[in-house]
């Protein structure tokens, strides 16, 4: 399908998070064409996860492998999408924001995640969740107690506790216990709260 | 449980993503009912005027 044609697909779409997600692999996609991966971070990744309502109209590009290229790079690609600049890191594609960052940030040793199309020739890489669980609870707890970060913390583990989202426990731990996030006791605390909350009850 | 899960190992494809959606929803809402979407960042400015005084386009 020609690149015209799936941005006009997208724009029509109206599920927020399946149209972040279709703007993500094709952008990716074009990143791609010149050896370049990406991951998706932030409030998409979440969104992918949880279904929870959580991302605004943006979505975060990370590159997977390598700092950010030279701006004149990324505006090639983005200018063969007909993404309009909004500054020299921002896009628009498709009616949302790509903010196009440096080199993704993860501590957990697990693999990013990884979602395909139905015919297999486009793909997506998307943060781990043994990253994006510990940061959460950091972001609950410190500077100051966050309800919304919780709420999200909590859908996320919720989604993996249950099974739905499979997750290196032990990595995540390890992750949380690290001195850039010191929050093993609350992820500990949470994931018991969540394991409770979602037990099926007892006869 | 019958839906796909979101794997560790392996890629998981688009419609099997959507296929799960709803279950993993339904577990988010039950410890932590409704949006947790923030209610502000440092992007409003630009995402507010794009999408009508929100910080998102309409959902579905």
């Amino acid at each position: 399908m020609e690149i015209a044609e799936q941005i006009r697909e997208i724009e029509a779409e109206r599920d927020l998070a399946r149209k972040a997600l279709r703007v993500a692999m094709l952008v990716a996609g074009s990143f791609r064409a010149i050896g370049l991966e990406t991951v998706v971070v932030g409030g998409s990744a979440i969104e992918f996860f949880t279904d929870g309502d959580y991302m605004s109209g943006d979505v975060d590009l990370c590159f997977r492998d390598r700092a950010r290229p030279e701006l004149r790079v990324i505006a090639t690609v983005m200018e063969r999408l007909g993404a309009k600049s909004s500054s020299v890191r921002t896009f628009q594609v498709a009616g949302l924001f790509v903010d196009i960052l440096g080199q993704v940030e993860s501590l957990a040793r697990t693999e990013f995640r990884k979602v395909v199309s139905a015919d297999g020739r486009d793909f997506l890489f998307i943060a781990k969740p043994e990253d994006l669980l510990p940061e959460r609870v950091l972001l609950a707890v410190y500077p100051s107690p966050n309800e919304e970060a919780l709420a999200c913390a909590k859908k996320l583990a919720a989604a993996a506790v249950s099974g739905r989202v499979a997750m290196d426990w032990a990595e995540a731990a390890r992750v949380a216990a690290l001195p850039e996030y010191r929050v093993e006791k609350e992820l500990t605390e949470l994931v018991e709260n969540i394991r409770r909350e979602t037990a099926p009850p007892q006869p | 449980m019958n839906e796909p899960i979101i794997p560790m190992d392996r890629a998981i494809t688009l419609e099997d993503w959507e296929r799960g959606r709803a279950a993993r929803k339904r577990i988010g809402e039950l410890v932590a009912p409704g949006s947790c979407r923030r209610k502000q960042s440092a992007d409003d400015r630009r995402l507010r005027a794009a999408f009508g005084g929100e910080r998102a386009p309409g959902r579905k």
